[in-house]
Formats: structure tokens, sequence, C-alpha cells
């Protein structure tokens, strides 16, 4: 039986962050519009424990093995951890989280005291993603975090002494008015603080956020010109790759035997349960997905299930394998595509695997596929032929 | 069916002064709609119409109305449209009455296709009402219009009524005025039946449903009818008219305009312009007609994706059942491969082809750059008309090349008349003819070539007269033209589909404004494009697209894959748009950069 992976959404952040598209609401103005009350983080716990409950057996999911949990955000370091403690145990009542499996949480500086820390890894969590974005505080003012560089240095620093032997930090670069020697900068001091993993990526400019709306009026300055950006993404490879970290994915980088499982469970097309609000799902060939906003998702607890899709074409299933795992420098082995989804690949695209390898963009490493260096710079160019 | 109780009349006007506003009032006054089903220009019934706020067809209505004599009176009141493109909608809604209410704007007064529609109804002798809408706002000025409308148009002063049609003042008053004013049809109801076909159009259950003026006699179901130019024969299945809802009427008699089914099989056996009359004592002479109107704008259309061309082939034919003005036939594009070269009356015209065709087929298009026919000489004498720059023969066989001109009629304001003259200067025009109409506005009559203010005439003309000015046109006759054909080549390779004829002087302009628009358009590929504008071997304009060096969602995790799915499906949505040249992707919108550069242009 192959191994679940279980993903917990908290939704709760303390200020929405100007370039933020997740599922993430300020709490206060939760509290404020009275969408949820003061026992907010006790009645979302529970609302996800009834919600994993119902859909473990509801799907036949109960007593399955788990390799990896993952609490997302929003910012799970700002729930309460007795809660995220109550939602592991309902979590190991109901499954068989398998031993050395990886528990891993997404903190904010801001909201990551190490008392905080500590109770995490005594309820089990054993890998801490540490959003630090950048360490200039100026950068941070742009990108309205609330955190100085300082704090994100001391949220890494308590993440150890609490014991934390794997510890990501997320960094990113092309922010407004950052020339390439800041962005340079802040990979040097994620580099010095020595974590395991670390996510380095270029801003995106989303719709729907306070930097869309900015950028869309031209009122958002400062944004790096082509040559810019592909200097900080080359500057990026170059360090981390002479500190000793292996890229694996497009913005993810490792020490040896750190990459994160749980992602990489997603860009493999394995399966997922997702619990809380707006979370995905992935079992058996459907996708579902709850209810987005808290306190809908609160109020609809024992069916919070907002959509679904059935993926029901072998080409469908090809399509999503190369798309996701294109992503990874790996690459998709045409062999396991085949198995996993019960069709040949290269008779369903094999047009387009030459195409793309007549560009440049695409290469053959044996029975394996991957984005070439100019692939992966190209990649929605490339993976948009698959869907 | 009492002659005396009978009114014909179409409403005329130019656009946007409220011809559809004011038949509006006239069927709520003669309660043709419940409430509930009333809404603003209600005989507006297509989408588009309703969408873009204009009239795009005429449209009749039969109204019974009782009279304040207490006498009970059938209206079969025209809706016509007031854009150039389908001027002639009007004047063959002019035919089929005896008179026509002639709506000016109060505050803007007597505009161009006023003058041109006005002009129209005397041509046909029917009986004006000039009725002054729009009094209801600030800026009217009735007096003025009135003394416009006397000296203008010769219309006696004490006629003209004034009218809000929006809140409905004045409309009673305008009801009798057609009742007094507007005489009854005339016509014998024994004689052999004489029917004009005044439009007609294609039903998928009834099949081809000409609408009919009868002039003389009566046709009704069970009735063997001829139709005299095509010679086509059929049994009257049914006649009706619209209420303005559909309603099966007895028989149609001298007077009344109705539509009649015959289970006809196409559009084109119901010629607009064409006499009904009876199979078996048919009437010797046919009701004068009307010419058919004429595409003037050609274009090259395609399907974006090449599986769809026979999809387009038939959404083309069903098309052309309801719409006879705009021709279609097959092309070959080196460029785009296997399409239609497709004529329109205007621009607009064009438009809302292309609006249907997308909306009611469903298909994703592409319309190369509009153009207009030129008449070309050969050294042999013979002449060839050609609608398609890529027609163009070998120009060492071709002794000169004519161009199409139009007789211009521009009504402005008489502070701006010097802005108006150096427009006309700048896009090749000689004029006619200047003469004040009265103290303020000035008539100015120019000759200009077709392919000048085809595009952005019209937008210039409102902005150098700060909306004052107005426009209308009539077709002259071919001139001979100094023009040239400007290529654009991507990547080295000439493009069929993007070369043009334009005027010698304009084309060095030209060429860098839409080589340097393209530049715009053309997305960034994954190489380098060039884009280059030549006259012959010489290039005259030159731009280049560097490549695309990066494109990737930097950020990828959670498990919403749905979502990233569709990120990437509307990016690729995008390029279904785009038609494949060599390995240039470019988007619909560079095929008709042509407009834009004109309109920034010049
Ligand atoms: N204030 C005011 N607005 C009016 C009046 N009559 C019409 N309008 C407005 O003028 C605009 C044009 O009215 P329409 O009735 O569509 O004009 P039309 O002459 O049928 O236009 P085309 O068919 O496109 O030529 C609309 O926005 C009407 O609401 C009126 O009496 N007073
Ligand atoms: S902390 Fe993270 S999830 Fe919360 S608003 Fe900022 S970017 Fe979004
Ligand atoms: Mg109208």
């Amino acid at each position: 039986m192959t191994p679940l992976s279980i993903y917990i959404h908290i939704p709760f952040c303390i200020h929405k962050c100007g370039y933020c598209d997740f599922n993430s609401y300020a709490l206060e103005g939760l509290l404020e519009k009275g969408h949820v009350g003061e026992d907010w983080a006790a009645a979302y716990a529970g609302a996800a424990i009834r919600d994993i409950e119902s859909r473990a057996s509801a799907l036949g999911l109960a007593g399955m093995p788990v390799e990896t949990v993952f609490f997302g955000g929003g910012t799970p370091s700002l729930f309460p951890a007795p809660e995220t403690a109550r939602i592991l145990r309902s979590l190991r009542e109901r499954f068989e989280i398998l031993p050395g499996a990886e528990i891993a949480l997404e903190a904010n500086p801001g909201a990551a005291e190490s008392g905080r820390f500590a109770a995490l890894r005594e309820a089990g969590v054993n890998r801490i993603s540490i959003g630090m974005q950048s360490f200039s505080d100026t950068a941070l003012r742009r990108l309205e975090r609330v955190h100085t560089g300082e704090d994100a240095r001391e949220a890494f620093r308590s993440a150890r002494r609490a014991g934390f032997e794997n510890i990501s930090l997320d960094l990113m670069f092309g922010i407004p008015h950052q020339g390439l020697d800041e962005a340079a900068a802040d990979v040097e001091s994620a580099i010095d603080l020595g974590p395991e993993h670390l996510s380095a990526y270029e801003l995106t400019i989303e719709s729907g956020t306070n930097f869309g709306a900015l950028h869309a009026r031209g009122e958002l300055g400062g944004l790096p010109d082509e040559d810019t950006a592909l200097a900080m993404w080359e500057m990026r490879d170059r360090l981390l790759s002479a500190a000793g970290y292996e890229r694996y994915e497009i913005s993810n980088f490792a020490r040896p035997g750190f990459k994160c499982r749980h992602n990489l469970n997603y860009w493999r097309r394995g399966e997922y349960l997702g619990a809380g609000a707006g979370a995905h799902s992935f079992i058996a060939g459907r996708r579902f997905w709850n209810h987005a906003r808290p306190d809908h998702y609160i109020k609809a607890s024992g069916d919070p299930t907002a959509g679904k899709e059935i993926i029901d074409s072998a080409e469908k299933a090809i399509g999503e394998t190369f798309m996701l795992g294109l992503r990874l420098t790996d690459g998709v082995s045409l062999d396991e595509a085949a198995r996993s989804c019960g069709a040949d690949p290269e008779e369903i695209f094999g047009g387009v695997f030459s195409e793309l390898i007549e560009s440049g963009l695409l290469e053959r490493a044996g029975r394996t596929l991957r984005l070439t260096p100019k692939g992966l710079l190209l990649a929605n160019q490339v993976l948009q032929k698959f869907i | 069916m009492n002659l005396n109780l009978i009114r014909n009349f179409s409403i005329i006007a130019h656009i946007d002064h409220g011809k559809s506003t004011l038949a509006d009032r006239i069927l709520e006054i003669t309660d043709a709609l419940s409430d509930r089903e009333m809404s603003s220009q209600v005989l507006d019934s297509m989408d588009l119409e309703q969408e873009r706020g204009i009239t795009i067809k005429a449209a009749s209505v039969r109204l019974n109305y009782r009279a304040a004599s207490g006498d009970s009176y059938i209206f079969n009141l025209i809706d016509t449209p007031g854009h150039v493109d389908f001027h002639y909608e009007v004047s063959r809604s002019l035919t089929a009455c005896e008179g026509a209410l002639l709506i000016v704007d109060a505050t803007q007064g007597i505009q161009a296709q006023t003058l041109a529609n006005a002009y129209l109804a005397l041509e046909q002798d029917l009986v004006i009402i000039p009725v002054i809408n729009k009094i209801d706002l600030p800026s009217a000025d009735v007096d003025r219009v009135i003394a416009q409308i006397v000296e203008v148009l010769g219309l006696d002063g004490a006629e003209c009524l004034a009218v809000s049609a929006k809140r409905g003042t004045g409309v009673p008053e305008v009801l009798e005025a057609i009742i007094e004013r507007i005489p009854p049809p005339g016509g014998d109801p024994a004689a052999s039946p004489r029917a004009l076909i005044i439009d007609s159009w294609f039903d998928s259950y009834q099949g081809a449903v000409p609408l009919i003026r009868v002039f003389d006699g009566t046709i009704k179901k069970g009735d063997h009818i001829r139709f005299m130019a095509t010679g086509g024969e059929y049994q009257v299945l049914s006649t009706a008219a619209f209420l303005p809802h559909l309603a099966e009427l007895d028989s149609l008699g001298p007077g009344e305009v109705g539509l009649l089914t015959a289970a006809i099989r196409e559009v084109s056996d119901t010629r607009v312009g064409d006499t009904v009359t009876s199979a078996a004592s048919p009437a010797s002479e046919p009701i004068p007609g009307f010419k058919e109107p004429m595409a003037m704008v050609y274009s090259g259309l395609y399907a974006a994706d090449s599986g769809d061309f026979e999809n387009l082939r038939t959404a083309l034919d069903k098309l052309h059942l309801n719409d006879s003005a705009f021709t279609f036939e097959p092309e070959t594009s080196g460029a785009l491969g296997f399409g239609f070269r497709c004529g329109f009356l205007g621009l607009l015209h064009m438009d809302i082809i292309r609006e249907r065709l997308e909306r009611e087929y469903d298909l994703t298009l592409i319309f190369t750059a509009p153009t207009v026919v030129y008449r070309v000489v050969m050294n042999s004498g013979e002449a060839i008309e050609i609608d398609s720059p890529a027609r163009l023969p070998e120009l060492s066989r071709v002794d000169h090349i004519e161009e199409p001109y139009i007789l211009g009629t521009i009504l402005v304001p008489s502070d701006y008349v010097g802005p108006v003259m150096k427009l006309c200067q700048e896009k090749r025009g000689t004029q006619r003819t200047m003469k004040y109409l009265d103290t303020q506005t000035v008539e100015l009559i120019y000759e200009l070539p077709f392919s000048e203010i085809l595009f952005d005439f019209h937008d210039k003309l409102k902005s150098v007269t700060r909306g004052y000015g107005s426009f209308d046109y009539e077709h002259l006759a071919f001139r001979p033209s100094e023009v040239v054909k400007l290529d654009i080549l991507l990547n080295d390779q000439p493009v069929d589909a993007f070369s043009s004829i334009i005027h010698k002087e304009k084309a060095y302009y030209h060429g860098r404004a839409l080589t340097g628009r393209m530049r715009k358009l053309i997305p960034r590929q994954m190489f380098e494009v060039s884009i280059q504008a030549a006259i012959g071997n010489r290039v005259i304009a030159r731009e280049t697209i560097k490549a695309l060096r990066k494109d990737v969602t930097a950020k990828c995790y959670g498990g919403d894959i749905t979502r990233k799915r569709k990120l990437l499906e509307k990016q690729k949505e995008g390029k279904k748009r785009m038609k494949s040249i060599g390995t240039v992707e470019v988007p619909q919108e560079a095929f008709m950069a042509v407009l834009e550069v004109n309109k920034e242009g010049s």
C-alpha cells in the first residue's frame, strides 16, 4: 500500500502580506468582522478533526500508513501549539503515521517564539519551514511583512534551540527596488544560518493581491528588468550550489537527504488528503477541495466540500504527471508515468516531446525526460503543452 | 380593410438621435406590449443591437392606434438604423412607406445623416414629419433646430413637433400628426397583386421568409404566387405581421406590411426589391425595386484553428442567408492557409459579422486588414478589380492603378471649418463645395479616396470638431492613383496576409508605424523575430522582438493542481488565438494592426 500524505491548512496570519495570494486571512480582521469568535483556534481545530474523521471513513482511508504530514498556511506557527498537537493526536488515532515520517510545519518570524517551537517539537513536528523572505528590513517592509531581518534570524535560532534538525528557509528575490547585490546578500545570509533546505523563489505578481492591483495601475515600481532577474536566478543557483545545496526543483534546494518529501509527493502526482479551509485532496483519481473561508469551513464541517473534479482519462493523468513532474530537476520517468497512469506517454505526447527536445527545452536521459537549464527558465512554455 | 385607416411610416434620423426610443414610446401608447415586456429599444431585438445600443437591421411592427377622433388605425412602423454602413436599409424601408418621421436631436441639430436620410425621403416623394427630440435635455435648442429645418431642408417650421422620446412628452401629438399628414396608401384591392419584398431572412422552420409591402391586390393563404425577377412560384402557407410578436393574419391587402411563408428554400429566392405577384394572373409591370447594397470593404477571414475551415464555411453559409450584403469566396493565403475573402458594407458591418461568427458559431477567427477594391489597368488596356493586395499583378504588366473615391458630406459649425479642411487635405481630399446652411452650420463637400476615410476619418473628424462635426458619404468612382504595395516580412519571409496597398506618399510613415505596432502586438518568442516593411525589394522599416528568456512560475506548492492547470490553460488559450506563421506565433490583433496604425497616425 502506497503511503499517504496529509496536508492541514491553517489560514490565519498576523497581517496579509502585499504579494500573498494564499488562502490566508489576517486574524484580527476575521475577529473584527465576526467571521470567527474568541474560540477560533479550538473551533477550527475541531472542524479540521471532524473533516479528517469523516473523510477517512467515507473514503476508507482509516489505518492507512502516512509518510508526510504538513501544516501549511497561512501561519501555522500562529496557531496555538496545543491545538496543533490535538490535530496530530487525532491523525495518529486514525492513521498509521510511519516511523521516520516527515511532520512539517510552516512558521513565520513574528509568530515564532522558542516556547512554541519546543511545544511543537514535543507534539511530534520534526521539520520547520520558516518564511524569512529577506534579511533586509527595507525589503521586508516593502513586502508588508510584520518582522525584521533580525526577527527572522532569531526565529531560525529558536527553532534550532528547540531541537529541530530539519529546517527550511523561504527566501524571495526580485523584490521591488532590490538590486542584484542585495539579493545575493540575502542568499548569503541564508547560507550562513545553515538550513538543511531552502526555497528561493522570484516574487510573482499575482492578480487579486495588493501588489497585483498596484501593478495593474502601473504603480508598483522597482521590479527588476529581465536581465537583472535572470542574473538573480543565476546568482542563486551558483551560490547555493557552491554551498552544497542541490537544486531539485525550479525553486527548491536541499542538503543531501533533506528534500521536502511532502512537496515531492505533489510534484510526483502522489495522493494526498487535505484538511482545513480551502485544502485540496487527491485520492483515487479524484480531486476535491474545501470551502476557502474559515468561517464557511467551520460551519460546513461534516461536509466541507466546495468542489471536485475527476481525472478520468489516461491522457489527462499523464499530462498532469508531466506538468508537475518536469518542475523537478530529476524529471519524469517514462516507465513510471506509464505504470501509474496506465498508458504510454510517448503515444500521447510523443510529438510534444520531440518538438520540445528540438527547441532545446527538454532532454532525454535514458528513460527519463527532464527540462534543460533553458527549459527550467521557460517552464510555463513547456508545461502548457501537457494540458 | 379600409385603406384610409392605414398609415405606413419609417422613423429616420442621424445615428443616436432617438429613433428606437421614440418607437418604444409609440409601442407603449398603442399597448403593443405588456408593461412587463417593455424594455429599452425593444425593436433592437438582436443581442448585438442591445449591447451596442444601435440599430443594425430595420424592424417593422404593425400597431393598432385609436385616434383622438375615435377611429382605429393600423400603423406600420419601421425603425431604421442610423449608421452609414446600413444606409440601404433606410432606402428600402422608405419604399414601403408614404411618410417618414425625421428625428432631429435638439442638442445637435441637423447632422450629415439627417440630410442624407431626408433627401432619400424627398426623392421618394414621402411626407416628412420633422420631430425635434430630446427636448428634456438642458442644452436643447428647439428654436435653432426649427430654423435649421426650415433653411436647410425647406420644410415648414410650423410643422415641427418637439418631443422627448425618453419621457414621452409630445409623442401623442406625433401620432395624431401621422394620421393628419401622412396620406393613406393607395392601391386597388381587386387588381392582380403586386407586393415589394423589402427584407427577407431565413428561419429554420419556415425557410426563407420575405417581408413585403403590398401595393395592389391581396395575398392570402393558399394563393399561388410568383416572384417576378427570379420567376420562382410558390403556394402561400401563411401571412403574418409583427405586433411586435409575430401573429398570423388572414390576408395582406394594399398598403399592408407583413410577411409570408411559402416553404421557400433559400433567401436568394426571395430577393429584396423583387415584386411578388399572382402566378395565375401576374401583374404586367413590377414595382420599381432598388439596388442591392454592394460590399465595399474586403478582408481575409481564417479560422485560427485550420481544422475549423469547414465549420467556418458552414457558418458563413448560414450567416449569408440572413445578410446578403455580405459576400464571401474561398481564398488561399501562403501564411494562413485556406480561408475566405469576405466583402462588407463598411467596418461596422465587418465588426458585427465577426462578432456574430465568434458568438453564434463559437469560432476563433483571424481577419486580415480590411482593404478597399482597386482597379488595375493593365498595359493591354484590360482592367481588373482586385479586392486583396495579394492579387495585385506583376507591376511590369500594370499601366496604372485606380482607387475608389467617395463623395463626402461634412456638416460642421463654422468655427471648425479650418481644422476640417486641413483634415480633408491630409486625407488627400479635394473640395467640391462649401456653403453655409445657416449662420452657424457649414456644409463641406469633398471628394476623398475611400481608403482614407475607411478607418479613422470619423474619429478624427469628431476630435477636430469637438464632437460637433458629422459625416456621410456615397460612392463615386475609381480614380487613377499613385499607390504601392507594402509588404511585411517576418524573419525575412514575406507574409501575404500582412500586405497592404497604400498611397506612395504615406508608405514610409505607414511602414514604420506598422512594424512598430506589430512589435508591440507579437509576444516574445523563444527566438528573436525580425519585422520588416518593404516596397518591392526596398526595406523601409525594421523592428526586432528579442527572444523570450524567462517564463516560469517560481512558486508551485500545495495541492491545488486544478488551479495550476487552469493558469496554464489560460496561457495556452491565449495562444490558440494565435496563428503560426512559419515558426512565429502571431496574435489575431497583429493582423488588424493596420487599423490601429491608421488611428494613431497621419
Ligand atoms: N435625454 C434624452 N435622451 C434620449 C431621448 N431619446 C433618446 N435618447 C437617448 O439617446 C440615445 C440613442 O437613442 P436610440 O433610440 O438608440 O437612437 P437611435 O436613433 O435609434 O440610434 P441608432 O439606431 O443607432 O441610429 C439613447 O441613449 C437614448 O436613451 C430623449 O428624448 N431624451
Ligand atoms: S505570512 Fe505568508 S500566508 Fe500569511 S499573508 Fe504573508 S505570505 Fe501570505
Ligand atoms: Mg435605433
